[in-house]
């Protein structure tokens, strides 16, 4: 009776229980994320279905940004290449001197030119440069997800940071 | 309970498969589960944990009066943790977590979790379900369009050759 700990297989001895294992899944960027959302369907619906996971997700991402000094900020470039994809370049504001970038392939709409109009959490809202055009993006590139809508009115406003 | 002299208060813990330990009271109730139990006065003699192995118990009380004996530092604090769990493996670090929650230790709960997440960072999806004894429950279909949704995730993933 004593020894029923040792007859129990690794795996299974290892099941962690849902709200440890959210704990860890936190603390994940987002790409092995959407990785793991291959894992299995629970996993799958914690990742994705599970709204107060995404807000766990971006709380501890402020806090490990915060703590190891990364405030990544937006330095958004694009280069439209004649493909489908954009280039996004990610600096982090504190190593502006040292030339630290992340630079992403963005797949994207030719043509629309787009500049930054501010951004917030990590998404980006973004609007064609043609001021007539009232096509907006508002994008995430570490899921490099996004949408694309059209603003039924006009709207004056100036580029800022959130 | 309470020592009626300088001397520091010893408890002792007893581990699933019946090991003994001695640790300072001071350092122990840095676990919320083991304070609770001195201030209800039930530690007078051996504290049964009853979830914890030997082997994860001595680790959890190496780390028990290792970072109780670093002043209040936080920056100290936290290289500590770094190089505790720098050289553990994936099977020692699951075990703590799970002794961590059971102990209610929030501290250390949050650092091998931390840990997990780094470990975890770049393996194959593979990798994941033999390591956390998870089924596949996708048809060979639902995997394949799971995986097609975001197939940029795949690149850079370290090869499935275990440890």
């Amino acid at each position: 009776m004593e020894k029923r700990q040792k007859l129990i297989a690794p795996a299974e001895r290892h099941h962690i229980p849902h709200e440890i294992l959210e704990n860890i899944l936190c603390r994940l960027p987002a790409k092995s994320l959407l990785r793991f959302k291959a894992v299995s369907k629970s996993w799958k619906s914690i990742i994705c279905d599970d709204p107060g996971f995404s807000d766990v997700h971006l709380r501890q991402s402020k806090i490990s940004a915060s703590s190891s000094n990364k405030n990544l900020m937006f330095w958004i470039e694009t280069y439209p290449n004649g493909n489908k994809t954009n280039l996004i370049t990610l600096q982090d504001f504190e190593s502006m001197k040292s030339r630290k970038r992340k630079q992403i392939e963005f797949p994207m709409e030719q043509g629309l030119h787009l500049e930054v109009l501010c951004h917030c959490d990590g998404l980006a809202l973004r609007r064609t440069r043609k001021a007539k055009d009232k096509t907006y993006v508002l994008c995430n590139p570490s899921s490099r997800t996004w949408v694309q809508f059209r603003c039924p009115y006009r709207i004056y406003h100036r580029p800022r940071c959130g | 309970m309470a020592a009626e002299t300088g001397t520091p208060t010893t408890l002792t813990l007893k581990s699933n498969d019946d090991e003994l330990f001695s640790v300072a009271e001071s350092a122990a109730i840095l676990s919320v589960t083991i304070r609770n139990m001195v201030e209800d006065g039930c530690a007078g003699g051996v504290i049964p944990l009853d979830n914890v192995d030997g082997k994860t118990l001595a680790s959890v009380i190496t780390y028990m009066n290792g970072i109780s004996a670093i002043p209040a530092d936080e920056e100290k604090k936290k290289s500590y943790r770094d190089k505790f769990l720098s050289d553990k493996d994936f099977e020692t670090l699951a075990d703590m977590v799970l002794a961590a929650n059971y102990l209610n230790m929030s501290c250390l709960m949050d650092a091998v979790s931390a840990k997990i997440a780094q470990v975890m960072e770049k393996k194959s999806v593979g990798w994941v379900r033999r390591k956390f004894g998870i089924e596949n429950d996708y048809t060979p279909e639902e995997e394949a369009a799971v995986k097609e949704e975001h197939k940029w995730t795949f690149e850079g993933v370290e090869t499935d050759d275990d440890n």
